[in-house]
This record gives structure tokens, sequence and C-alpha cells, in this order.
């Protein structure tokens, strides 16, 4: 039968006309020149000869930050005419893969924001960032200018691959009502921490089941989340689950065993279920059906959007997080993660885009551009900060005391997989703490091994 | 006819001047001609990416290593002594199963009742389909929220009800997490099952059915004998994609557990992506997947041949 609306004849070229269509779509790649491929009117052809000078950098960023710094990025736009910086955003998850993806196909763009603690060194290790040491020679950026915890993580070997960009760490979010109906004052270590969670957890409304826990972790089981949760207790009673010199796993000594102990003894206070959400804990703090929760400072916004009667420093507030008080321990606890500036070892531009990273490293450009915490010493006097007066308690109190949960190593995402099944095995009984966590260290030591 | 009126005029031409082709010959390359724009394009967008990633599952390449060197089938080895593999095939059969074979028998069993002229037939079709519509992300979210020990209905109706005495954490728990979320893709699939069978059944001529009750066949029978024999082809499509679609699932699981409590959830999509993504070893998730191909392959191979050996006798 012939098809009323198309002849014979037109029906090949079609076809080949979507069929090659369909493979160039296929085929396409992000590529960081798109003012070259757009198709310009000739009455645009004497601005787009203007145009071809211009050096077009791609920026890969996540979501969250995209407020933040899309102002400054115009501006950096404004007062460079030769570069224009565009960025491209997408949720966390989604660019750690994407970047990943990228990477295997070689697409990466010009400047990627860097998980810093969770895959600045595996990055580097890969051969996916350019080393920095060349353009610091020439730089007045220097590593003293910053947190120590914020520079670390983008250095492998001795070498440079990323510029901090933000970082953060965790405290102790409380329902100031909840310790005050029951008269409690907050724990400043692990025995006022047991004490004040058995009397924290009830059942409010008498119908035989518990309605209100003491404690809840930030977020759920899956993605690494555990790791940052438990690692409040690891880091507060100082152990390590990987020797600071990235060695050895540290997982089965006294200190980490310690924690895990401390935090299977928890899980009856603690948010049931909790393992299996991802945020409707933020939700039950701010209903107040939890009365401590593991905090990090993004969450002083969250909190009163879920529930606007939760006023920070009036119904709820943060405090430093306690260490166990064991010899030897921390006074605070905190795990600490962030971001860095990089350039994909592939950049065309790289000249242009170190002009855009270092441009961004004025101190008050820092505190504007930062989502959680200043990465150096003198954006930390920034007014912002004033402002903020939750600041007082993470940067002089948690940050001195915080680090990253599992190490800064090539191998950590794997690490913080193994750990948290680990943990869970010893939360659900079916290992006791020393045997889950010498289980773990057999599973890592080869891997560290497998590094060195 | 075009086809006929071709065959005479290539036929004279033989007589006249032997041409290389016979007229079945012509038409076959006329045919392939035609096919050849989309077999290109299948080739690119399925051979390609089927046969690179057969040549990365043989290389050393993780995101670690900068040179990637072949190691022929160590992957394999590694992943087929891996005691993690074996417990996801495990879980990834209870998964298939668990889900195709309720998925299929609620489906034919909602396809029936809404055959019949029941009232307001076209608002439960409706009704019924939605959860097929609904995106994997939003009923992973939406089901997370229903197991919730501390908000969640299921809790509150079993303990209403008094089967439990106090709340589950339904996904936390090894012992019932893969039972939650394979309930959870049921529900997101009977749909599916049930509208093609449903459509199928429309197919069915009324005067075979009309001719089994003369001939006093009871409801059972009429459904034995005519309904089943007759969308048959569509019931085999209908499993097969089931079982297709169900291993190679990935979404709903991890929205809802990430693949855990401890691994019990992790099945072989999400242990491919946890393998190459957080791992970073893509040698190894490439060996994972071409296992996971050659799996729902032969289970699908053995599936359609037990059937048409069926059918031919």
């Amino acid at each position: 039968m012939k098809n009323k609306f198309m002849s014979r004849g037109l029906m090949a070229p079609l076809a080949l006309l979507v069929v090659a269509g369909l493979m160039l779509t296929a085929c396409y790649v992000p590529t960081s020149v798109p003012s070259e491929t757009t198709p310009a009117a000739p009455a645009q052809a004497e601005e787009e000869a203007a145009e071809a000078e211009k050096v077009t950098i791609v920026y890969w960023s996540q979501d969250d930050t995209n407020e933040l710094q899309e102002g400054l990025i115009d501006e950096f736009n404004e007062a460079h005419p030769g570069i224009e910086v565009l960025v491209e955003t997408v949720p966390y998850q989604q660019h750690y893969d994407r970047v990943v993806t990228a990477f295997a196909a070689g697409a990466l763009p010009d400047v990627i924001r860097v998980p810093n603690v969770n895959a600045g060194k595996a990055w580097a290790s890969a051969g996916m960032l350019l080393p920095l040491d060349d353009y610091l020679a020439n730089s007045e950026i220097s590593a003293e200018d910053y947190f120590e915890s914020a520079w670390l993580p983008g250095v492998l070997d001795g070498v440079v691959y990323g510029i901090p960009q933000s970082i953060d760490t965790r405290g102790l979010g409380y329902n100031i009502d909840l310790f005050a109906e029951e008269g409690l004052e907050l724990p400043t270590n692990w025995d006022e921490f047991m004490t004040v969670s058995k009397a924290l957890t009830k059942d409010t409304d008498g119908d035989g089941a518990i309605d209100q826990y003491a404690f809840s972790p930030e977020c759920g089981g899956g993605g690494g989340c555990l790791v940052y949760d438990f690692g409040m207790f690891l880091v507060g009673n100082n152990g390590y689950i990987v020797s600071p010199d990235g060695k050895e796993c540290w997982a089965n000594k006294k200190e980490a065993v310690e924690a895990l102990e401390f935090w299977v003894d928890l899980d009856e206070y603690t948010l049931k279920g909790w393992w299996e959400m991802s945020d409707e804990m933020d939700t039950l703090f701010a209903n107040g059906k939890v009365a401590m929760m593991v905090a990090g400072p993004w969450k002083m916004d969250t909190f009163p959007e879920i529930n606007p009667d939760i006023v920070l420093g009036e119904k709820f507030d943060i405090a430093p997080f306690p260490g166990s008080g064991n010899e030897g321990a921390p006074p605070y606890a905190g795990t600490m993660g962030g971001w860095m500036w990089s350039i994909a070892a592939t950049s065309e531009h790289p000249d242009e885009a170190w002009t855009f990273i270092e441009w961004m490293q004025a101190p008050e450009l820092i505190a504007k551009h930062t989502d959680a915490l200043p990465v150096s010493h003198a954006s930390a006097e920034e007014p912002r900060w004033e402002a903020e007066q939750y600041v007082n308690v993470y940067i002089p109190k948690a940050v001195p005391n915080s680090r990253p949960p599992a190490g800064l190593s090539p191998a950590v995402l794997e690490i913080y997989d193994l750990e948290a099944d680990a943990v869970q095995a010893a939360v659900l009984g079916e290992k006791t703490p020393q045997q889950a966590m010498d289980d773990l260290c057999a599973q890592i030591d080869p891997l560290l091994a497998e590094l060195d | 006819m075009g086809y006929s009126r071709d065959a005479i005029v290539s036929d004279q031409a033989r007589r006249v001047s032997r041409p290389m082709l016979s007229a079945a010959g012509q038409r076959r390359l006329n045919i392939t001609l035609f096919l050849l724009p989309a077999l290109a394009l299948l080739a690119f967008l399925f051979l390609y990416p089927l046969l690179y990633n057969l040549y990365v599952s043989s290389l050393d390449w993780t995101l670690r290593k900068q040179v990637h060197e072949f190691i022929g089938l160590a992957n394999y080895i590694d992943t087929l002594t891996d005691p993690g593999f074996w417990k996801a095939a495990k879980a990834t059969v209870f998964w298939t199963l668990g889900s195709v074979i309720p998925q299929f028998v609620i489906g034919f069993g909602l396809a029936l009742i809404l055959r019949e002229n029941i009232p307001c037939r076209g608002l439960f079709r409706t009704l019924l389909f939605l959860p097929w519509v609904s995106p994997a992300v939003v009923t992973g979210i939406m089901f997370r929220w229903l197991y919730n020990p501390q908000l969640g209905i299921v809790n509150l109706l079993l303990i209403k009800l008094g089967i439990l005495s106090e709340s589950v954490a339904w996904l936390s728990e090894p012992r019932s997490a893969l039972i939650a979320v394979t309930i959870t893709n049921i529900w997101q699939g009977y749909a599916f099952s049930m509208f093609t069978m449903l459509s199928a059944m429309s197919t069915v001529p009324q005067d075979l059915e009309e001719a089994a009750i003369m001939d006093g066949a009871n409801y059972l029978q009429r459904l034995r004998y005519v309904i089943v024999p007759c969308i048959q082809p569509v019931m085999v499509t209908v499993l097969l994609l089931g079982l297709i679609w169900t291993t190679n699932a990935f979404t709903l699981i991890f929205v809802m557990t990430q693949g855990g409590p401890i691994g019990t959830t992790t099945i072989f999509p999400v242990l491919i992506y946890k393998t190459a993504f957080s791992h970073l070893y893509f040698g190894r998730a490439a060996a994972i997947s071409v296992i996971t191909f050659a799996f729902v392959s032969v289970l699908s191979l053995i599936y359609l041949r037990i059937l048409y050996r069926r059918s031919e006798v």
C-alpha cells in the first residue's frame, strides 16, 4: 500500500536524513566552543568575528551553589572580555557520575568543581586533572593562606591538583525545647550523651510505641553518608579507619572499635529506620520527633524551610559535637568534606581556566561563593560570617577538630562502601564490633597495598 | 500488483540478457538496501556499545590507573569468584521472579475483571493504570514514606490490625528489604501486564466464545480453551518483556535502598553501578554487564524454546 503523504522518491532521502540526524545527536559531546557551531545570520557576521577571539570556558558544577556563583561568574565575564565562562550544573550524584563518564569518553569540560575528599585524589591519580604547580609558582595564591584541611585533599604526591572552594564540617543540632522539658544540659562526652539519649527517647502519646527519638544521623545509610555520621564518633574517640600516612588500616584498633561499640549501643535511642531515609530525618527533627541530629551548616536553612516555627537560636541550635571524653580524645569532633576547583587535563584553554579560578580566590569572593564554610583564613574574617551566628560553632570549634572520615586516598569511595557495610553488620548484630572491624581491615589492607 | 509485474519484467529481462540476479535475488537486494539505514543505525547504537563493552571487559581499567592493560578473562574470573557477585545473583533471581510472576498473575486477573461489564469500568482502568505512568523515582520515594517506621501507613495499619506490636523499619532490615522493594516493583509494573492482556483479550473473536458457551463450556473452560490460546503470543511477550525490564531495573532499588542494607538488595544493575562509579573499576563493571546480558539472553532463549516446543506439539 502506498503512503498517501509520501512518495517513494521522497522516502529514501528523508530516511537518510533522519538516520544522519540521529547519529549526529548520538555522537554529540559538549565542546568548549559552542559559539563556533551556532549558525549566525549575515547581519551578525561582524559581531561574530569579534566573538571568535573570545575563549569559552565550560565549568561543571553541582547545582546547589549555582545561585551563589552565578552573579560572580557574570562579573568575571564582564571583567574579562576575552573569556566567557559557561556554567553547567546538575545535582550532586549526577555531577559525580557525569564527570567520571565524560572522562571515560574524553569529553571533560575545562573547569570542574571536584568533591575534594571523596574524589580529589582518585581523579588526580586517574590523570583527569591538570597539575597546577606551574601556575602556582607565578601566583599570589599560596597554601599558607588556606586552612590545611581545605588544601590537603587537592595534593597528591606533593603535586597540587585543586584550589579549595568550600569546606564543610558537622556539629550537633538540638531541639532547645525538648532539652528544657527534661531539664537536660548539652552532653560534653559520651557518658553524658548516653544519659541524655535515654531521657530523650520516649513514647509521648502513650500508645506504647516510641515516637520521639534522641538522636539521628544526618542522612541515610547509602552513598557514603553513614561514614560521615559514624565518623563523628570515630573522630571523637581519636580513631582512624586508615592511618594518617594512608598506608595501614587502623579500623580494628581500640579507638575505632570503641566508637563502633558506642554507635551500636546508641542504636536503641537512634531514629528507627534512619538507615533507609535520605532526608526524612530533617522533617522529623524540624517537627520535634528527634531531639539531636548531626548537622552541617547547610541545615540551618533546611529546618526552618520545613517548619517555619523552628527558628535558629529559639527552637533549635547548633553545638560542637562532643568528643568521647576518653584519654587522648579531642574535646570536639567533626567529619570534613568540601569542594575544590580543578582544571581538566584535557582542557584546551588551561591558562584562561586558571585565570578564572585565580580570580575567584579573593577573600571577599570566597565568602560569597562558598555554600558551607570559608576555605581561607582571610575569607573567614569577612563580614558575611558575623551575621551567621552558627559559624562561631563551626569555625573555631568544629573545624580544628575535624578530619575526613576515612582519610584521603584514591580508593576512598570504595572504603566508604566497605565501612558502611561493616558498621551496619555490627548494628544488625551479625558481627561483634571487633569482628566487623577486623573483617573491614582484611578488605582495606589489600586495597591500600595496591595503591602503594 | 507491483511485485508480480516486477517479476514478469525481470523474467523477460532474464531471457533476453541473463541478468546477474534472479527476481527473488533482486527483491532481496531491494529489501536489504531499504533496511540498510535502519541496520546501520542499530549497529551504531546497539552493536558498537555492546562490542566496546566486551572490549573494556578484557582490560585492567580502573580509574586509578592511567594505562589500561589487556588482561584477558581476569575480570570474569575475579567476578565469578567474588561472593558478592553470587549474593547479587541470588538477589537478582528473587527480585526478577518475585516481580514478574505476581505482576503477570495480578495483571491477568485484573484484565479478566475489567473485561466484564462492571460499573465504573473506565474509572477503574484509569486508576489501575496510574502506577505504570508514575516515574520510578516518584514511586520509590512514595513507598519509602509508606514504609517509614514513624509516619508510614504500612506500619500504622499492621499495628492497628494487631499484626505487629511495634513498627518495623522494612527497608533497613536485611530480612525484609528485598521483599519490600519487590512488592513496590510489583505495584509499579502490574499495570503493563494488565493493559497489554486486556487489549489482547478484546481481540478474542466473540463467536468462538459464544460457540463454547453453546457447547456448555463453563467460565474456566472458556478461559482455558478459548481465551488463553488466543492471547498466548501476547502473554509470552508480556512475560519476556517483564523478565528483561526487571532484570535491568535500577532506579527503584537505587532510590529506595541503594542496594543495602549490607548488600541485600544489590541486584546486577546496582552492582554494576557501584563497581563502575563508586569503586571505579570500569573493566570489572563491563564484565558484570556482559554476564548480566548473557544471563538475560539465556533465560529468554530457554523460555522461548520451551514455549515454542510446546506450541509445536
